[in-house]
């Protein structure tokens, strides 16, 4: 494996991920978004609530908000670089250049891994600066811990989105199966239906904190909400639970694992790339 | 192999450097498949070599270029296809211009390749071939849908290609072409199971099997002479241009007898020569 042609197909995933409207969708989404419970949180201020709580607040809706839009962002940029080329007819004309197979798709989630963080980068520039102007006291470090657990997030879908993407015929099928997908993730990682299981069907914690191991979206919420509120009412049960097991080191181990979680869906789909029979 | 059915079956050539072979034959026959097989884009069961190379290595595709019959469009500009082309092959473009000028694309370069017409397509499919000076050359109806400039300007470059010594591999249906450039003819037949039926020099070939009003005269049906089959290896019923083509199975010498005569159906009863 050339890491220079890692590079040159990489740069060419970068030009061609900001051209696209995905991109700026997702990004723009994102962006206004979070602007807009920034605004309404600039409302609280003049209610009475202390200024640092509605900080609190909007830090902790943002975290709702990335892990609702990233993983869509990542499954979609992940599903489109392999089935995209496929449908555009083009990934034969790729394959048949001097490139291995392990080359194209590193080097495909390698840009689109930048593009990804360049998108939240932008949104979290944007959210500062509103933040800036309405007078909301956002928590940086914490701003930026967020953002940085996102892109892992985004990282960790792009992959199962390419898992998704390279054994897919074309890109219609990849999309219907990373909106499947997606749905599961957000769904199986609502903190609300943990805690309904262990209440209602007496699934142990244990179990539960298996789940979150399981889903890099669960992960990433646990993650970003430890790093500031680590309170039941928004923690959860099994969050609650797993900061008791893993005190401090929570975080890093969730972030260890997001990566490890790419890592092994980055496997997945080069697998599934290598033994995708035809290449048009 | 499209799914469980084999596209190709018993395919065997060998073309010397410097040479030039036709595919020939109907559409469907596997023309484009045996160039996708070239390129290690389809699996296929034996033994593929380039230069003595594995034809799924890189090794192997640095040393082919591949024109597509149809060069689907990729989301970029000529200049930039040229310069990301050229980074995968290692073989830096200069002046993306003065590369282009033999193609007469040097004044697209800054146009979405989507935006180039057909004949402008296949000039630039040629030239992304091109790069890296590759030894190979699969060129799969380079002249199709061209005006009778835009082709006479294309057979102008590959005879030059030729006269440098690259290999050409030639697929198409047109016979002039085919004339003008190849060494060799190897006959594809139609069918779902295709095979090579005839590989030999052209000129032989014609004079061999076809009488000559049968290359120019498109729909009439022709019979081949079935004492005259000293080349073909194994042939199966197929459709050529509109005619309608019957070749004997099996080889036998010149002057011999027709054996196993075949009218294959589909092409999957080609005999075993």
């Amino acid at each position: 494996m050339r890491g220079r042609m890692i590079l040159i197909l990489a740069g060419r995933e970068w030009r061609a991920a900001l051209a696209a409207r995905w991109f700026w969708f997702y990004g723009g989404a994102t962006a206004a978004l979070g602007a807009g419970l920034l605004w309404m949180a600039s409302g609280m201020i003049p209610a009475g609530v202390p200024e640092s709580l509605a900080g609190g607040r909007v830090l902790m809706a943002t975290v709702n908000l990335l892990a609702l839009l990233v993983p869509l962002m990542g499954l979609t940029a992940g599903a489109q670089c392999l089935a995209g080329e496929r449908d555009r007819r083009t990934l034969g004309y790729l394959l048949a250049q001097p490139v291995t197979r392990s080359e194209i798709l590193l080097g495909k989630l390698l840009g689109n891994g930048l593009a990804l963080g360049a998108g939240l980068g932008g949104a979290t520039l944007v959210l500062a600066l509103a933040a800036l102007a309405l007078a909301v006291p956002l928590p940086v470090t914490a701003l930026l811990a967020v953002a940085g657990l996102g892109w892992l997030l985004a990282l960790a879908t792009m992959a199962l989105g390419a898992a998704l993407g390279a054994g897919a015929p074309g890109l219609v099928a990849a999309q219907g199966a990373l909106l499947v997908t997606w749905l599961l993730l957000v769904l199986l990682g609502d903190l609300s239906l943990m805690g309904l299981l262990m209440a209602k069907q007496h699934v142990p914690p244990q179990a539960l904190l298996a789940l979150t191991f399981i889903n890099p979206v669960h992960q990433f919420r646990v993650a970003a909400v430890a790093l500031f509120r680590p309170s039941m009412e928004v923690l959860g049960p099994v969050g609650l639970y797993a900061r008791e097991r893993l005190g401090g080191a929570l975080v890093p181990v969730l972030a260890a694992s997001l990566l490890v979680w790419t890592t092994g869906a980055v496997l997945v789909a080069l697998e599934r790339f290598q033994n995708s029979r035809s290449a048009s | 192999m499209f799914g469980p059915r084999a596209a190709l079956q018993d395919l065997s050539l060998a073309v010397p450097a410097g040479q030039s072979l036709a595919l020939w034959g109907p559409n469907g026959a596997g023309k484009s498949t045996t160039f996708h097989a070239m390129l290690g884009l389809v699996p296929y069961q034996g033994t593929i070599r380039i230069f003595g190379e594995d034809a799924r290595s890189v090794k192997a595709r640095r040393m082919v270029g591949w024109a597509p019959q149809d060069l689907a469009p990729p989301d970029m500009t000529v200049g930039r296809a040229v310069r990301f082309l050229a980074e995968l092959r290692e073989a830096p473009v200069a002046s993306v211009g003065a590369f282009l000028e033999p193609f007469g694309l040097a004044a697209e370069t800054a146009l979405p390749v989507a935006a180039l017409s057909g004949g402008q397509r296949k000039r630039l499919s040629l030239a992304l071939a091109l790069l890296g000076d590759p030894q190979v050359l699969l060129l799969d109806e380079p002249t199709a849908n061209l005006d009778p400039a835009g082709r006479t300007q294309m057979l102008d470059l590959l005879s030059g290609l030729r006269a440098r010594g690259k290999t050409l591999f030639l697929a198409s249906h047109r016979l002039g072409d085919v004339r003008r450039l190849c060494d060799q003819v190897a006959l594809l037949c139609d069918g779902v199971v295709n095979r090579v039926c005839a590989a030999g020099r052209f000129g032989a070939l014609q004079r061999r099997f076809l009488a000559p009003r049968s290359f120019m005269g498109l729909g009439t049906a022709v019979d081949w002479p079935e004492r005259r089959c000293g080349s073909v290896a194994s042939a199966s019923e197929s459709g050529l241009f509109g005619t309608r083509t019957r070749a004997v199975a099996g080889a036998c010498s010149g002057g011999g007898e027709g054996e196993g005569k075949g009218e294959g159906k589909g092409g999957s009863s080609c005999g075993d020569g």
